[in-house]
């Protein structure tokens, strides 16, 4: 893909150390990084967050510790809104392109542990959940006078050197957040207010 | 020149290439960092709520937050966020994916349509989260351009396109937010199926009006030709069936839906519980209430049914089935991950999790999971205790609901003494298949 020049001029990231001579950290303390293989669809339904999460959530489960079955999206919302979803609603007027509790959405596939938890997990807990293979998915609310008015996505990984989080995204893709500015300034005004732990 | 980037703050290329580089060593998982990377000029970051949104001229309104530095170079696009002003910049991270993709892309249309214009247009980024809304933003004064990013669809869809006015957008998306709001505030948190609260709504009236049935029945308001309460106990039994299909329809969305178990699937044990408990309860309700109403001594009197160890036995044996049948498939072996995997079932609409059969979510139970086996080995076949089962189970309910009726029918004007009894000898052999149906459900099936 070229650069385009209206974002020029461009400037070399430095190099940094070098990866591979660079010492393996020996603990969490020391700098330990985790990321799970975790991927989100993108539906095409404005509304699924929820649905998107879930079934990233089953299919994360199915394939690397063999429990439950994979997911789509649609087949994740067929569950919960008893309705034929697949393929995808297009329009986004279709009455099932609707808001849903993610905590609905995971117990119906069988992989909610606890929640949704107000507020959100401190850095360590979340290696803890990251090393036992567990993502956690987290609700933004973009508006605190409007609960309703949220998103879903998921902490997939950490970074301990840089106290940094990796999250999973149906909508903004993967990013590899500062843990702070994630919790308080999601893509600019988003708060992470609920906590949902899965198994 | 018809574009003119802000100045970002002093220092803050070097804040961002510094934690750039501190990351380097995860770039595995950052793919814009992989390469080599560079980074652009930061765009300015603006933000804008919803309240901020509904406001007749929203963009005046727009709040700078941050900056993105657009990274190339690297496997894929990728964006540096900072957020903060001057003297509290704080690098936020870096994101790649199809908003970094899409903004590559914009920026060559904007240099396309709007390169050779001599008017001045800085580059900014316009998120409206609430709205699922990011544009490139040209800001130019008395003339703004942009180019939606994300408008809550899939990324990547639809085609970029240059727009004069992002008004139009904000207000489809407030509309569209405003008319899904009931629905978001009734999303039910469970399993509960978007119209299952007009069903439960239903339920208690099905259950008092039952109540009142037979109430009406057992004190004699409402008379028959026989003078027995079996009219009322026939009428409780298809109240009550009622009633289970209510529970069924309201909470899983099928009339069997109270048949239907975790594993989406329908239930013997679970069958045989609703049968025995739809006959114990209707007779129960329809022989106190009777009684009640045609007792000649004390109230508490009437109320001492005498229950035989049978309708214990009957009741806890099919209570026993249903609690232990999940119990057993629970605790299944998983297979060893090296071996060959476990046989999949030729009914499509099924998987095997571990050893066990269940069916994928979204999918109609059968009424032929009655008689198949649980296990992966035995997912396709007849299981025999479970046929066993069921013809024995629905002998007793009819043998032992007739036997209720000769009473009830016996009972013209008097209170009923007592239940019915059974055949001990029959009752061993109920007592037998739901051990062997137990025993035979704990075997691996499966090699």
């Amino acid at each position: 893909m070229p650069s385009p020049s209206i974002f020029g001029p461009y400037v070399d990231v430095p190099a940094g150390p070098d990866a591979a001579n660079a010492p393996v950290p020996a603990t969490a303390a020391d700098g330990a990084s985790k990321r799970l293989a975790f991927s989100m669809a993108h539906p095409k339904p404005t509304e699924w967050c929820w649905a998107a999460t879930a079934a990233a959530v089953a299919s994360f489960y199915a394939s690397v510790q063999g429990t439950g079955q994979a997911l789509t999206p649609c087949q994740v919302a067929t569950q919960c809104l008893f309705t034929a979803c697949c393929p995808e609603p297009t329009d986004p007027a279709d009455s099932r392109n609707r808001e849903y509790a993610l905590e609905g959405a995971l117990s119906t596939t069988g992989h909610l542990a606890q929640g949704p938890v107000p507020g959100t997990l401190d850095f360590q807990s979340i290696v803890t959940e990251i090393d036992g293979d567990r993502p956690v998915c987290c609700h933004i609310a973009w508006d605190s006078a409007n609960p309703d008015n949220g998103h879903f996505n998921a902490i997939v990984g950490y970074d301990t050197a840089n106290q940094d989080v990796d999250i999973s995204d149906c909508l903004y893709g993967d990013q590899t957040l500062l843990y702070t500015a994630f919790k308080n300034a999601y893509q600019g005004n988003g708060t992470w207010d609920l906590t949902y732990l899965t198994k | 020149m018809a574009f003119q980037s802000q100045a970002a703050p002093a220092g803050a290329t070097d804040i961002v290439h510094a934690a750039l580089v501190s990351r380097l060593q995860r770039a595995q998982h950052l793919p814009a960092l992989q390469g080599s990377p560079q980074t652009g000029t930061p765009l300015p970051s603006y933000v804008l709520d919803r309240v901020e949104a509904s406001r007749d001229a929203p963009l005046s309104a727009a709040r700078r937050v941050g900056w993105r530095y657009p990274i190339v170079g690297g496997a894929s696009p990728g964006l540096a966020t900072l957020i903060g002003e001057q003297q509290g910049l704080t690098f936020a991270g870096v994101s790649h994916g199809p908003l970094a993709e899409r903004l590559m892309q914009a920026a060559t249309l904007v240099e396309d349509n709007l390169g050779s214009k001599q008017e001045q247009f800085e580059p900014r980024l316009l998120e409206i989260p609430s709205l699922r809304i990011c544009a490139l933003w040209l800001y130019g004064g008395s003339q703004n351009f942009f180019v939606v990013l994300v408008d809550g669809q899939r990324p990547g869809e639809p085609e970029l396109q240059l727009e004069r006015d992002i008004q139009p957008r904000i207000a489809a998306a407030l509309a569209g937010m405003r008319s899904r709001s009931a629905a978001a505030r009734t999303a039910a948190p469970g399993r509960q199926r978007a119209g299952a609260k007009k069903w439960n709504v239903r339920i208690p009236l099905l259950l008092l009006s039952g109540l009142a049935l037979a109430t009406a029945f057992g004190s004699g308001w409402i008379a028959w030709p026989e003078k027995s309460p079996l009219t009322a106990w026939l009428i409780e039994l298809a109240w009550m069936s009622g009633l289970f299909v209510t529970i069924g329809l309201g909470i899983k969305g099928w009339w069997f839906g109270v048949l239907v178990d975790g594993r989406n699937k329908i239930s013997l044990s679970r069958l045989q519980l609703v049968l025995w408990t739809i006959l114990f309860s209707a007779t129960f309700l329809v022989i106190y209430v009777w009684n009640v109403g045609h007792t000649t001594g004390e109230i508490a009197g009437a109320l001492s049914l005498m229950v035989p160890n049978a309708a214990w036995l009957l009741m806890g044996m099919s209570g026993v089935s249903a609690a232990g049948s999940p119990a057993i498939l629970s605790a299944k072996p998983v297979p060893d991950q090296a071996a060959l995997p476990p046989p999949q079932p030729a009914d499509g609409t099924k998987f095997i999790d571990g050893t066990v059969v269940k069916r994928k979510m979204g999918e109609t139970p059968r009424w032929s999971d009655i008689i198949l086996g649980d296990d992966a080995g035995n997912a396709d076949a007849i299981d025999i205790s479970k046929v066993q089962q069921l013809l024995l189970s629905l002998v007793a309910i009819a043998v032992y609901g007739y036997a209720i009726a000769e009473i009830l029918t016996a009972a013209k004007g008097i209170p009923v003494p007592k239940l019915a009894d059974m055949d001990s000898g029959f009752l061993a052999l109920i007592g037998v298949s739901h051990a062997t149906y137990l025993v035979y459900k704990g075997v691996p099936h499966t090699n």
